[in-house]
């Protein structure tokens, strides 16, 4: 048997059919570079490496801008970076469970009112977001995300009158502290697991 | 003379069957002249830089660690292939397509330079498969539904695993339960039940599935604990009568933890519903009694009844604010806070306006005098587009 296989072996090699795995002469290998890969899994849903940087990168150049970083503190606001997105795919994945959604004319006003508010027009929009290092597109996927965050805290609220704290400092005291609630909720039945 | 070559030899030593009529190939085998791939385990590895590899084009795509049984589907999934540019993009798109896939707990991508040209790496860690399952103890908790990501030889998703466990404690928890413990074991096994003939892992890469596992659930539901006497301790300006009916528990019912939460908070909502904004409201349990009654006590810290210090109407409807406070709301001045009140004259600003045929959103908002225990009202008002 074992002169059979070498036969068919011989042969193989002769029509130049061997695999290359076997057959490849050793080359030196360089490291291999990550382009990306799994930061955390929520529920399943995976957030990527190559978003979290995304999301990271301008924060960090502000920071950077107020003075120089080390890695731990670069780590540091990734992690947090991360834990805020892991809230953010939880708040969408329990909004998806329910049926809300941000709308393209939800994402329209916001953009509108941003305008307003800060007294430019579309193209300093532009302007502005690809300054802060992100695409529109990014930063559109962003405004989405606040806006179902702001519906869902809403639906979940329903009970309660958030106007009894409309002063703008208790409001959003408020605010955050059912955000806590509602997300501490979603974190504790929830599976996540953080590769980062 | 190569081909007929084979044909004997393979009909020689390997038996196969000769045809009568032999085809020959369409093309002849060439050497490929791309980089191989690497072998898992890869070794050292680093972070690409940050712009990664724009541009580049990618010699050859490789698929790390699938093994035979998925490699073939995973491979026709990858939309990034030899030839294009490496694109940050389109490579999460293929880890996403490879992680839908549901048969790899693990996807990551590497870039990898050689002396043929740039490798784009897919490296995938799969799952491993069922050999057997166990649940012990869950009598009267189980959803069987939960039950059928579990079959011997499928996949194992521990997503599944959790939301049994999660299921369980619910269901146990919900019928009085109050500490019950669910635990769950993955165990590696060495061989599959009933999978003698199952293929493994795959040539030279690696590639080969992290081989069997065991499930085994157990429940531990505990003492049962049952609601035993309710009282409201500091509650002096609201009948029992309709506290017990905001805390909705039933005397002799299963005690549930996340129910104490919502009577909590549904005697405060009672509270503040009547204008008692400041309402303070704990629940201490007691000892429990050998037939399971478990006594329950409310602490109730009552507060001060607001009252109105201040009513306006603002936005859109400031002009109006004299006819509307006198004719149309029904809320006063000095009276105490009632929240079914305020939602009430909200209504009834809304049902004003679009009986003239201008819808209106209106939101209440209030400046609290916790020092005073007053509100001052104001309904903001502003069109809306039909």
């Amino acid at each position: 048997m074992r002169g059979r296989a070498a036969l068919l072996l011989a042969l193989l090699l002769g029509l130049g059919l061997m695999p290359e795995t076997v057959g490849a002469r050793a080359e030196p290998r360089p490291p291999p570079e990550r382009l990306d890969g799994i930061a955390a899994l929520v529920d399943g849903v995976p957030i990527f490496r190559s978003v979290l940087a995304r999301r990271v990168a301008p924060l960090l150049a502000l920071r950077r801008a107020e003075k120089p970083l080390g890695s731990l503190e670069e780590m540091k606001l990734g992690r947090e970076v991360l834990e805020q997105m892991i809230d953010e795919t939880l708040i969408a994945v329990d909004a998806g469970r329910i049926g809300i959604v941000a709308t393209e004319a939800e994402l329209a006003a916001a953009i509108a009112m941003v305008k307003q508010m800060s007294g430019i027009d579309a193209a300093q929009l532009e302007a502005e977001v690809a300054r802060s290092g992100l695409s529109f597109l990014e930063y559109e996927d962003l405004l989405r995300q606040q806006i179902l965050e702001q519906k869902w805290i809403i639906y979940h609220t329903s009970g309660m009158d958030t106007y009894l704290f409309a002063d703008a400092a208790g409001f959003n005291e408020a605010y955050m502290a059912e955000r806590q609630r509602l997300v501490s909720g979603l974190r504790e039945r929830s599976f996540i697991e953080v590769r980062w | 003379v190569r081909g007929p070559l084979l044909v004997a030899v393979c009909a020689a030593l390997l038996g196969c069957r000769v045809q009568t009529r032999l085809t020959p190939p369409v093309a002849p085998a060439v050497k490929s002249t791309a980089p191989p791939c690497p072998t898992l385990p890869l070794g050292e590895e680093m972070e690409a830089p940050a712009g990664g590899y724009p541009g580049r084009t990618i010699a050859r795509v490789c698929l790390l660690g699938a093994s035979l049984d998925t490699r073939a589907t995973a491979e026709r999934s990858l939309q990034v292939l030899a030839g294009q540019p490496v694109d940050a993009r389109r490579v999460r798109e293929d880890l996403a397509i490879l992680f839908g896939l549901g048969r790899y707990d693990d996807v990551t991508a590497y870039a990898m330079e050689t002396e043929r040209g740039l490798l784009l790496l897919y490296a995938v860690r799969e799952r491993p498969r069922i050999a057997g399952f166990e649940l012990v103890g869950a009598e009267g908790f189980v959803d069987l539904g939960l039950l059928t990501p579990f079959a011997v030889n499928g996949w194992l998703d521990i997503r599944g695993v959790h939301a049994l466990g999660r299921s369980l404690l619910d269901r146990c928890r919900e019928a009085g339960h109050l500490e019950c413990q669910v635990d769950h074991r993955v165990v590696p096994t060495s061989v599959a039940a009933g999978d003698a003939n199952h293929v493994g892992g795959s040539a030279g890469d690696g590639g080969e599935h992290s081989g069997h596992v065991r499930v085994e659930v157990t429940v531990r539901p505990g003492p049962l604990s049952r609601v035993g006497g309710v009282a409201f301790r500091g509650a002096k300006h609201v009948p029992r009568a309709e506290l017990v009916a905001a805390a909705g528990l039933v005397a002799g019912g299963p005690l549930v933890r996340a129910r104490l939460d919502a009577a909590v908070a549904g005697v405060r909502a009672r509270y503040h519903a009547s204008g008692r904004l400041d309402a303070k409201v704990t629940l201490t349990l007691g000892p429990r009694a050998a037939d399971g009654t478990v006594p329950l006590s409310f602490e109730v810290e009552e507060g001060p009844v607001y009252t109105f210090a201040g009513l306006h109407v603002t936005g859109s409807a400031a002009g109006e604010e004299g006819k509307l406070l006198g004719e149309v709301l029904t809320l006063r001045v000095g009276r105490p806070y009632a929240r079914s009140a305020v939602a009430e004259d909200v209504d009834r600003i809304k049902v004003y306006f679009e009986s003239r045929g201008e819808p209106v959103y209106v939101t209440p908002r209030v400046v609290r005098d916790a020092a005073r225990a007053t509100i001052d009202l104001s309904f903001e008002v502003s069109r809306r587009t039909p």
